[in-house]
C-alpha cells in the first residue's frame, strides 16, 4: 500500500497519458522488473475499477428504487391491457353479431316482403246463382274473409281443390307451416300443382329456406308455366 | 431530426445531472418491458435489466462524447440499444449448454460473478471507503470515474482555480481512499 500511496500521481499520469515517451518506457520497464511496483499499480487499477463499478451500481440502485413504483403501474397497465383486450374483443364480437343478425334480419325481412309482393291473389272459385256446387258455401265464406268457416267447410271435402284452398287460407292466417303442409299434398297431376308449388316456394322464401325456395322457382321457370316470369324475377332478387 | 429538447437533454446529462436519466427511466421503462415482452417473449426481469443497461449505455455515450446529437428522439435511440442487447442476450442464452446437475449462472449474473472473483476490493469495501471521504472528495471522484469529466471540467464544476488544482485534488482524494481501504482491509483480515 505504501508504494501505491507513494506513486499515485505517477499512476494517474500514466493512465491519463500525460507522461512523455521516455517516462513511459521507464514506467513500463519498472512494471516488468519491480514486482512491488507492479503490485501497487495493479492495486491502483483495481481501485479504479472498483470505483467505476461502485458508481455504476449506485446509478442502477437509483433505478431499482424507481422499479417498485413502476411495477405497480406496469401491473395496472397489464390489467388495463387485458381489460382493454376483453372490451375490444367483446365489442368486435358484439358488432359482428349485431351486423350478422341485422343483416340476416333485413335479408329475411326482404324475403318476406318479396313473398308478399309475389303472392298471387286467389279470388276463389265462382259461385253460380243458378246451380248449387259443392264448394259454394266454402267459397262464399272464403270471399267474405270468414276463413275459419271456410276452412271447416273445406275440411269436409276430400279433393285437391279443398287442400289447395286450405293451403291458401292457412297462409292468409299466417300459419305458414300448415300452409306448406297443404301445398305439399298437391300432386303433380293436379290442376293446382304449379300454383301450389309457386306458393310453396314463396312460403319457403318467407321462412328463410332459400335453397328449397330456389329449387322450386327454378323448376317453375324450366316448365315455362303460369308463374315462369315471376319465378325468374324472384330468382334474380334473391 | 433532433429538436431543441434533445439537445437540452444531452447538455443536461453531459453537465453531470442524473435527473433527466431517472426521468427517462420512469417514462419509458414500462413501455420497453411491455414492448420487449410482446416482441421477443423475454422475461420481465431480463427486459428490466436490459433497459437499465441501455440507459446506462446512452448515458456513457453522451459523457464520452460519442453521442452529441440525435437523429431520432431519445426513446428510439434507447430502445434501439435495448433491442440489440435483447437479441444478443437471446443468442447468448441459446449458446449456453447445461451440464447435468450443474446450475450454470447465465448472462449478466455470470459476468458479475466473474468480476467479483477477479476484483481485489469488494463493492462493500469500496462503498465503505468512499463514505469515509470528505464530501468534496466523493464528488471529485464521481465526476472523474462516473461522469468522465476531464480536469478542466472538474475544476469548473467544483469551483477550483484550474485543471492542475483539480488534478492535485483528485490525487489527494485517491490517496485518502487508499488509506481508508487499507484500514478496512485490516478490519476484514483481523
Amino acid at each position: 500500500m505504501d508504494q501505491l500511496t507513494q506513486h499515485i500521481e505517477l499512476f494517474e499520469a500514466y493512465q491519463a497519458k500525460l507522461l512523455d515517451e521516455s517516462a513511459i518506457l521507464e514506467f513500463e520497464a519498472r512494471l516488468n522488473s519491480d514486482s512491488e511496483f507492479r503490485k501497487a499499480y495493479q492495486d491502483f487499477l483495481s481501485i479504479e475499477e472498483g470505483l467505476k463499478r461502485h458508481y455504476k451500481n449506485e446509478f442502477f440502485n437509483q433505478l431499482k428504487d424507481l422499479d417498485q413504483e413502476l411495477d405497480k403501474e406496469l401491473g395496472k397497465t397489464k390489467k388495463y391491457s387485458v381489460k382493454k383486450l376483453i372490451v375490444y374483443t367483446t365489442s368486435i364480437a358484439a358488432s359482428f353479431l349485431i351486423f350478422f343478425f341485422g343483416y340476416s334480419y333485413f335479408q329475411s325481412q326482404d324475403h318476406v316482403e318479396i313473398a308478399k309482393e309475389y303472392w298471387p291473389i286467389e279470388p276463389g272459385l265462382p259461385v253460380k246463382m243458378s246451380t248449387r256446387g259443392r264448394y259454394d258455401e266454402a267459397m262464399n265464406a272464403y270471399k267474405l274473409g270468414e276463413f275459419d268457416k271456410a276452412n271447416s267447410l273445406l275440411d269436409k271435402i276430400s279433393s285437391d281443390t279443398s287442400i289447395y284452398f286450405q293451403g291458401v287460407i292457412a297462409y292468409e292466417l299466417n300459419d305458414f307451416r300448415s300452409s306448406r303442409g297443404f301445398f305439399n299434398q298437391i300432386e303433380k297431376g293436379s290442376l293446382y300443382f304449379n300454383n301450389a308449388q309457386f306458393r310453396l316456394g314463396l312460403i319457403l322464401l318467407s321462412e328463410g329456406d332459400l335453397i328449397s325456395a330456389k329449387r322450386i322457382f327454378n323448376t317453375q321457370t324450366i316448365e315455362n308455366n303460369l308463374f315462369a316470369k315471376e319465378s325468374k324475377e324472384i330468382l334474380k332478387k334473391i | 431530426m433532433a429538436n431543441k429538447n434533445t439537445y437540452k437533454l444531452i447538455e443536461e446529462i453531459r453537465s453531470g445531472s442524473e435527473k433527466p436519466l431517472l426521468e427517462l427511466y420512469a417514462r419509458y421503462r414500462n413501455e420497453f418491458i411491455v414492448w420487449s415482452q410482446a416482441k421477443y417473449k423475454v422475461r420481465k426481469e431480463l427486459a428490466q435489466d436490459v433497459f437499465q443497461e441501455s440507459l446506462f449505455e446512452f448515458y456513457q455515450n453522451i459523457i464520452s462524447g460519442r453521442l452529441t446529437e440525435l437523429v431520432s428522439n431519445e426513446k428510439t435511440y434507447i430502445f434501439q440499444i435495448g433491442k440489440f442487447k435483447i437479441i444478443n442476450s437471446i443468442k447468448k442464452e441459446s449458446r449456453i449448454t447445461y451440464i447435468e446437475n450443474l446450475q450454470m449462472i447465465k448472462g449478466k449474473e455470470f459476468e458479475e460473478f466473474m468480476q467479483v472473483e477477479d476484483q481485489n476490493y469488494s463493492n462493500e469495501q469500496i462503498k465503505a471507503a468512499i463514505s469515509k471521504l470528505p464530501e468534496d472528495c466523493q464528488k471529485v471522484l464521481k465526476l472523474y470515474y462516473f461522469d468522465e469529466f476531464d480536469m478542466e471540467s472538474i475544476a469548473e464544476n467544483m469551483g477550483y482555480k484550474n485543471a492542475d488544482t483539480a488534478k492535485s485534488k483528485k490525487s489527494t482524494c485517491m490517496k485518502k481512499l487508499v488509506i481508508e481501504l487499507k484500514k478496512l482491509s485490516m478490519i476484514f483480515v483481523f
